[in-house]
């Protein structure tokens, strides 16, 4: 394959690149000299917890707000509005105006990105039918569903075509049926090569999405990588245990590192240097086991892992 | 500019669209017609009603010649200034009987007759009270200053009658001695009569100023309610990745100066046809003085006062979380209002003096009180020059502030900001 002429085989295209982006309000730091990369045609995860900065990091990429200091790349060029034509953002809570009808709200968020009213309200018109709301188009936008204007919400971002998409939350407040739909979609976007950004505190969503993900903590990174390189840095070292009877082993210092209990089966994260082996005797000794599987770390271990060290 | 004018055109599509709007249009000319035109009306139907008064004298030629001033002569000068009222006594019609008896006796049965409702009231004449002419008028109503002002007029003339007729006048040369004489109010303006003036243009002044009031007030508010609404729905997060701070402000300043525009025009087109029918109630000392100069005046100011008002409403809808902070708050917006209304009859009297000259080049008082001065008296180019001058600046100075804090405002959430915050805001590059 011929290399890409605007990029070079080391420096691969990066549609967004952050570096060293501070922003503080008053004594409180949101986003503490955060640095991170989202390659082109990639689906990124932005995860932490509630307030651990996310939405202000967003923020400063869309120029919503400005950083105190660092440096904002969009597209390969340091960030200008008009970059805005070219991304949309969806952001965690439905901002629309309730008394407007979903057809002229659609059509005006598409002029305000530039696009014509009949261009607008054509591709509105096609999106509606996808998204499965077109019956609604004359209502009034207070009418629908919460999950009806979460969609709503969506198709607004997307009338004008962006190369990037910032997706916070986008799947709160739908039904399995709906978060199907708009997954389905959303990987068809990205096949088109158009970037993903994820801001999430749902690891089960990313983990089934994203390539790469960025945690961030307090403001700070705490952990970015590919997902590949994150879950092979962990190793299998984690077991999942069906069992019936005492769970003494749970509490044996030397081979649980810690553990979750889902209810229907635990998941026990070994010691480091622990053979999984010992275990397994030890839980036969006292109960019946159903499964012992040995996995990967869940995107969730690692997440709770890692920032309840942080918070330790 | 374009998306100014998207953000304009959607919030004035919203405001013309709802109820309320609809509401206002019609119910603040009704109010307003409510309070002018109909108490004239009704008192004039009342003054249909035959009001039977009784006038008791031993002098039966005096009794005749005040029945006769009564009922023929010209209305204007039965009122004394002091007499005046909203109601017109010209079509008030009586019903007088002379009684020729004063006896005491007769007192207490005229009394009664009041009293049984078969007379109004009775002019107690007595000679000796008619020497001192110190006359007393007894009736249920003693706050009718109307029908007493008539009567004190109507004996003044038939004594001054009686006494020119001793020395020889005809009853020819008496009335045209006592003919009223008119004096018509007008305006001079640019060293010309105008048609206007008196009642006219007090009406006009007082109707141009609670338009301008009522419209700036309650659409700076509304701007404010409508910060609040897309503040605390989160729109903002959205809009802002697609326009600036700036350009939603001055969208939504523009739209709500457009639908206050609107309201005016659909009044002053509803207002034809009411002041024609003030004009056929309350004759052409009613006409109101609307010349094209003064409305082209009151488009420059209500734009440039409503500017002014709403940008501040929009830094204080965007400093607050819920409409109960922001009406503790409102009081900050209406006091010049409040102020400039306070003063508007001193400067409608003395349109010429310090104070109304120095009132009027208060920016925030401009829009009303220079208005009022212009309409009056028209003061010199010069002090209209400054004051639109000062405006203007002031506006440019309070949309730089303002939307500073609308700016940081509209993505706080949570607790108020103090005013040191506000202050801090300020300083955000």
């Amino acid at each position: 394959m011929e290399p890409n002429p605007h990029s070079g085989v080391d420096t691969p295209m990066h549609t967004v690149e952050l570096q060293q982006v501070r922003k503080s309000y008053d004594k409180f730091v949101a986003v503490k000299d955060l640095s991170l990369r989202i390659a082109q045609g990639s689906i990124f995860g932005l995860l932490g917890p509630n307030g651990a900065g996310k939405t202000s990091t967003i923020r400063m990429m869309i120029g919503i707000t400005v950083p105190d200091s660092g440096q904002v790349q969009m597209f390969g060029e340091p960030f200008r509005r008009d970059h805005l034509k070219r991304i949309g953002y969806l952001p965690e809570t439905s901002g629309l105006y309730k008394r407007m009808k979903v057809s002229e709200q659609l059509i005006l968020f598409g002029q305000l990105r530039g696009l014509s009213a009949i261009d607008a309200a054509s591709r509105a018109k096609k999106w509606c039918e996808r998204m499965e709301i077109a019956g609604w188009m004359d209502k009034k936008t207070e009418e629908l569903s919460k999950g009806m204007q979460q969609k709503m919400q969506f198709i607004a971002t997307l009338l004008h075509q962006p190369e990037f998409l910032i997706m916070d939350e986008p799947f709160s407040g739908l039904d399995p049926v709906n978060a199907t739909l708009l997954k389905d979609v959303l990987l068809e976007l990205n096949k088109e090569g158009r970037t993903i950004l994820f801001s999430t505190h749902r690891m089960d969503q990313v983990e089934k999405l994203c390539s790469s993900i960025c945690l961030i903590n307090r403001g700070e990174a705490v952990l970015q990588g590919t997902l590949k390189e994150i879950k092979a840095s962990y190793g299998r070292s984690n077991v999942q245990i069906e069992y019936e009877g005492a769970d003494d082993f749970l509490h044996e210092n030397g081979l649980v590192q810690s553990f979750n209990n889902y209810g229907n089966y635990v998941e026990v994260r070994l010691s480091p240097g622990a053979d999984s082996q010992k275990l397994l005797h030890m839980v036969a000794q006292h109960s019946r086991v159903n499964k012992f599987e040995l996995v990967e770390p869940s995107l969730e271990d690692i997440f709770i892992d890692v920032v309840g060290k942080a918070d330790a | 500019m374009h998306n100014i004018f998207l953000f304009a055109r959607r919030e004035y599509l919203e405001t013309v669209r709802k109820k309320s709007f609809i509401v206002m249009t019609i119910l603040l000319p009704a109010m307003m017609f409510g309070f002018t035109v109909l108490p004239s009306m009704i008192a004039s139907k009342k003054s249909g009603e035959m009001q039977k008064v009784v006038i008791a004298t031993s002098d039966a030629q005096f009794g005749e010649d005040v029945r006769e001033q009564f009922t023929n002569l010209p209305a204007e000068d039965n009122k004394t200034p002091k007499h005046r009222t909203n109601s017109d006594t010209s079509t008030r019609s009586f019903d007088v009987q002379i009684d020729t008896n004063v006896t005491p006796q007769e007192e207490e049965a005229l009394t009664q007759k009041v009293n049984s409702h078969e007379i109004d009231g009775y002019l107690w004449a007595p000679p000796g009270a008619l020497a001192q002419r110190k006359l007393s008028y007894r009736s249920r109503n003693s706050g009718d200053l109307d029908t007493v002002g008539t009567l004190s007029g109507s004996v003044r003339r038939a004594l001054i009658h009686q006494s020119l007729s001793k020395h020889g006048a005809s009853s020819q040369e008496i009335d045209d001695v006592l003919k009223p004489v008119d004096v018509d109010a007008k305006k001079i303006e640019n060293g010309k009569v105008t048609e206007s003036g008196g009642m006219g243009t007090f009406f006009s002044v007082i109707l141009l100023m609670v338009l301008l009031y009522v419209t700036i007030l309650m659409y700076s508010m509304s701007v404010m309610r409508s910060v609040l609404e897309e503040k605390n729905s989160r729109i903002f997060e959205v809009l802002l990745s697609a326009a600036t701070p700036k350009e939603l402000m001055a969208g939504k300043i523009a739209g709500a100066a457009a639908v206050g525009l609107t309201q005016i025009l659909i009044w002053t087109l509803l207002a034809t046809p009411l002041a024609a029918q003030a004009i056929m109630i309350g004759g052409e000392k009613f006409r109101l003085n609307l010349s094209i100069g003064n409305m082209i005046f009151f488009g420059v100011f209500f734009i440039l006062g409503f500017v002014l008002y709403s940008a501040l409403a929009a830094a204080l809808g965007a400093s607050v979380n819920s409409e109960q902070e922001a009406q503790q708050f409102q009081f900050l917006i209406m006091m010049p209002m409040i102020v400039s209304v306070i003063f508007m009859t001193p400067v409608i009297l003395q349109p010429h003096s310090t104070m109304a000259t120095a009132l009027s080049l208060i920016p925030f008082c401009t829009p009303l009180l220079m208005y009022i001065r212009i309409l009056v008296e028209t003061p010199p180019a010069w002090q209209i020059a400054l004051s639109l001058v000062l405006l203007i600046g002031t506006i440019y100075a309070m949309l730089a502030i303002c939307s500073r804090i609308y700016r940081v405002g509209i993505l706080m959430y949570g607790k108020r900001p103090t005013l040191p915050e506000i202050v801090k805001w300020l300083k955000y590059a």
